[in-house]
């Protein structure tokens, strides 16, 4: 098949699983891919359904670990397929690891803000979690969106989490080096409002043209070409498969998150200025003192670097490190070398704060 | 003569289609294949790399502009409004014809789905207490002691806390009768 044929067969059928990803709304528990790894639930509430994965392996740690997952995508990313995912790869080296499993909002929880996701849902993980493994303290990991939320329950809970971990954190917002970020900036305040008054929550499909919008030639053709490039290397294509499923796992962002995202985090960068207020506590980073590993990705193309080495400065900590690892927003994560490289190393951190 | 006329136009046409469409058509596709010699198969995907990294830098300068921005920014906001307008109208008309003809509106039916939503939470929550109430109990005791929190309230007694008994809760689950 000659390479316009076969890019071509790609795209059709890339655009017909877009299609299909906006008729059924994007993502749900449903569409997600079998699991790699078990996994018990162990408490569902709010908006939240927390997934216990047991320790394996010659070597158990004594403190689990919570994964406080980004709100804005399904969370399989994080256990892909076996030999491609942090849980198998946390849970081999002997950590419990607990997930949170977002339940996407709906009509009834436009209200919802970070007070109920981080005072209410990921509290009520970590007392579910204290309960079920019978410990008083856990160590915590934030990827993406999901670090600004563990950032802030540490900050209120300083005596229950031993060790935390942030992922890629979008948290200077003042740094604006991405192409896509100067296009946000002209949107006024009130552009958030209005999105929340008319649909009450930010649209799933509305999050996943922003993702698409940071780089349209990628999205449009050159996905494509490289899938055709590739075609040799083994595994690749099931690899494309079922990232690009996840690509268009957006659930909707909650209206009372999305309209603090925007302006106090995004519009006036409280978080960063030790200024942000949850359910009307300050969020004074500075009573983080645990110890704190702060992953940034390089080349990370969503989250700039630039925006996530600040947290080191603004917590209170005297045990903290940064590791800058050479690979993107989600190749930090799942990433051939970040799976041999930089997870071990996570692993190791954790065991010998134990 | 006319016939004549007509048969030199098939004939350019089909030059010109041959010529701008089908022989770089060939070309390209012989270039990308396989079988062509490495070097040419290798130049071939340079060109192709150094088109897409110009497409790319075009996009961020595009993004970048502030003229840009500011028109994405105005088309966004903009329809928004349109669409809020509309979608107040639409209501507005709805609204009314919808009781006339013996129908429910589309806020009593979201009322009864949020009906029909609570209680499966609290179903589900219930279910879920009962779980960890039972896991709790089956651990030996003596039970954890709780962690003290900044305010000097043990964790239990957190009002944020909306599972166990003794809380203030904040969601469904306050329902629940525990």
């Amino acid at each position: 098949m000659s390479v316009f044929s076969q890019v071509a067969s790609f795209w059709a059928e890339g655009a017909l699983d877009a299609i299909d990803s906006f008729r059924r709304g994007y993502g749900c528990a449903e569409n997600d891919p079998p699991p790699a790894t078990p996994s018990d639930i162990v408490y569902e509430g709010g908006k939240v359904r927390l997934r216990h994965y047991h320790a394996r392996g010659p070597v158990r740690h004594r403190t689990p670990l919570l994964l406080i997952y980004a709100l804005i995508k399904r969370p399989f990313i994080l256990d892909l397929m076996p030999g491609k995912s942090v849980v198998e790869k946390l849970t081999k080296a002997g950590f419990d690891v607990y997930l949170t499993d977002w339940i996407p909002p709906n009509d009834d929880d436009t209200w919802r803000d970070f007070n109920a996701y981080v005072n209410g849902d990921v509290a009520n993980s970590v007392r579910a979690i204290q309960i079920e493994h019978d410990t008083d303290q856990v160590n915590i990991l934030g990827y993406c969106f999901g670090a600004l939320l563990a950032l802030s329950y540490t900050a209120f809970n300083p005596d229950i989490v031993k060790n935390l971990i942030v992922l890629t954190t979008p948290f200077d917002m003042s740094k604006r080096e991405l192409p896509i970020s100067h296009l946000m900036e002209h949107l006024s305040p009130h552009t958030a409002e209005l999105v929340t008054s008319i649909h009450g929550n930010a649209p799933a499909w509305a999050i996943n043209l922003m993702f698409n919008a940071m780089s349209p030639p990628h999205h449009l053709l050159n996905k494509f070409v490289g899938r055709y490039r590739n075609l040799d290397r083994e595994g690749y294509d099931e690899m494309f498969t079922l990232f690009e499923r996840w690509m268009a796992s957006d659930v909707p962002l909650a209206g009372g998150v999305f309209k603090e995202m925007a302006s106090e985090l995004a519009g006036e960068n409280k978080l960063c200025r030790n200024l942000f207020e949850i359910g009307g506590r300050r969020v004074d980073l500075t009573s983080i003192t645990m110890p704190l590993l702060n992953i940034i990705g390089e080349y990370d193309d969503v989250v700039h670097p630039s925006q996530s080495y600040g947290v080191l400065d603004a917590v209170g900590s005297t045990d903290k490190r940064t590791i800058a690892f050479p690979a993107g927003h989600i190749g930090v994560g799942v990433g051939d070398s970040a799976l041999k490289k930089l997870w071990p190393e996570v692993t190791k951190w954790l065991a010998e704060h134990d | 003569m006319k016939e004549k006329n007509s048969s030199f136009t098939e004939s350019m046409v089909a030059f010109v289609e041959a010529a701008t469409i089908d022989l770089p058509v060939a070309a390209v596709s012989r270039i990308f294949s396989e079988d062509a010699d490495k070097e040419l198969h290798q130049a071939g995907w340079k060109v192709y790399d150094a088109a897409m990294g110009a497409a790319i830098a075009l996009t961020d300068s595009l993004y970048t502009s502030p003229r840009v921005g500011r028109a994405a920014a105005t088309v966004i906001e903009r329809s928004l409004v349109v669409q809020r307008t509309v979608d107040a109208v639409a209501g507005a008309f709805f609204g009314s014809l919808w009781p006339s003809i013996g129908l429910p509106t589309n806020s009593e039916v979201k009322m009864l789905r949020s009906e029909v939503r609570a209680i499966r939470e609290e179903l589900r929550s219930a279910r879920m207490e009962q779980k960890l109430r039972e896991k709790q109990a089956a651990k030996a005791a003596p039970a954890p002691a709780p962690v003290e929190r900044n305010n000097g309230l043990p964790l239990f007694l957190n009002p944020l806390w909306a599972g166990w008994a003794n809380t203030t809760a904040g969601e469904v689950k306050s329902r629940v009768s525990l």
